[in-house]
């Protein structure tokens, strides 16, 4: 019994280590939701900013958004989106306005209509497809190798099939 | 020759039409909206000092080059859009200007000085309102506006001899306004 006081003075280690790590997890999740408030009481212009910033291609950049880039260029893009928001104007306009000016090419996502539906559905179609030749294909092969039921047996595969069965262990053979 | 056979054959034929269109011409060509449409008003400075109004241009036809002095193509292009200047600028019907893109004064002074200083007016873009109001991609990039104040031909990349003659020369041609 001479190990107890030593077992006793683990449990009170535990004990603190629980109620370290306890604090520790209050403070992440307060830190976490301090953070969350954060973002719900960004200025509603900023996040609109950062919307349409988002979708919008930093012209001088290598497939970079406006919001990512720390370009000049995206900057006062930025800018203006935001003063044009201020002005009262929707986001739809502000798109409108950027494509009317660059072309489409702007926008990050080519929009869903007319022969840009290729580009979104044309992955699909092409894996159904080559799924539906790729099945076809495959069924009559396996169709072609099976052979009909009542063919002749080979003699000699009959021959070396009963070699076979007769190597097994007899416990195996119902 | 089995059907399965046909249709890949078509297929790869088909392919290699696309690619041999598609990967012709240049990559980088992106074409503008604003062909054929008003061009977008400005007012800026020179770097003078002065201000220009293209309004205050109706009537003429305008040619305004974007460039920037980090930009290769455009000091390449110098010596034409000089040429230009000299062969056109003497014409009460024309005016051409140039503006500063994403760029600094200071710097943009000493590259105008280096090369030979300039014959027609260079305005600052501060905001750079005036490049995303022409959907400017990269410089250097020449819009020809006719007249009636109608944007009618976008030059991406350097301004060359063939550009004179099939677009600016027949824009100044045109005696009545287009629209």
């Amino acid at each position: 019994m001479a190990c107890l006081p030593q077992a006793g003075r683990g449990r009170r280690n535990e004990m603190r280590l629980m109620r370290r790590i306890g604090l520790l997890v209050i403070a992440i999740l307060l830190g976490g939701s301090l953070a969350f408030a954060a973002t719900v009481d960004e200025d509603p212009t900023e996040a609109k900013v950062r919307e349409i910033s988002k979708e919008l291609r930093c012209a001088v950049c290598q497939n970079e958004s406006v919001y990512d880039s720390r370009s000049d260029l995206a900057v006062q893009m930025k800018e203006l989106i935001r003063d044009r928001l201020k002005a009262g104007e929707s986001p739809e306009s502000i798109r409108k306005y950027f494509v009317s000016r660059y072309g489409d090419y702007i926008l990050l996502e080519p929009r869903r209509q007319g022969l840009n539906w290729l580009i979104w559905a044309g992955p699909g179609a092409a894996f159904l497809a080559g799924s539906g030749v790729l099945f076809v294909y495959l069924r009559r092969r396996v169709r072609r190798d099976r052979p009909a039921a009542g063919a002749p047996v080979d003699a000699k595969l009959k021959k070396r099939l009963e070699q076979e069965m007769e190597k097994l262990p007899d416990e195996d053979v119902p | 020759m089995r059907p399965w056979q046909v249709v890949t054959g078509l297929a790869v034929a088909a392919l290699l039409v696309l690619f041999a269109f598609g990967l012709r011409g240049n990559p980088r060509f992106i074409p503008s909206p604003l062909v054929g449409k008003t061009a977008p008003a400005f007012e800026a400075e020179t770097f003078d000092g002065k201000t220009i109004r293209l309004d205050d241009l109706k009537g003429k036809v305008v040619m305004v080059n974007f460039w920037a002095t980090w930009c290769q193509e455009c000091r390449v292009e110098h010596p034409m859009l000089e040429k230009i200047a000299a062969d056109y600028g003497g014409r009460a019907d024309f005016a051409m200007m140039g503006i500063l893109y994403q760029d600094k004064v200071e710097k943009a002074r000493r590259y105008l000085q280096e090369t030979g200083g300039a014959r027609y007016p260079h305005l600052l873009d501060l905001r750079g309102r005036i490049g995303i109001d022409y959907g400017v991609y990269g410089v250097p990039e020449t819009f020809v506006i006719d007249r009636a104040g109608v944007i009618r031909h976008k030059q991406a990349g350097a301004v060359t001899q063939e550009f004179v003659a099939k677009v600016l020369e027949p824009v100044l041609k045109e005696k009545t306004v287009s629209r």
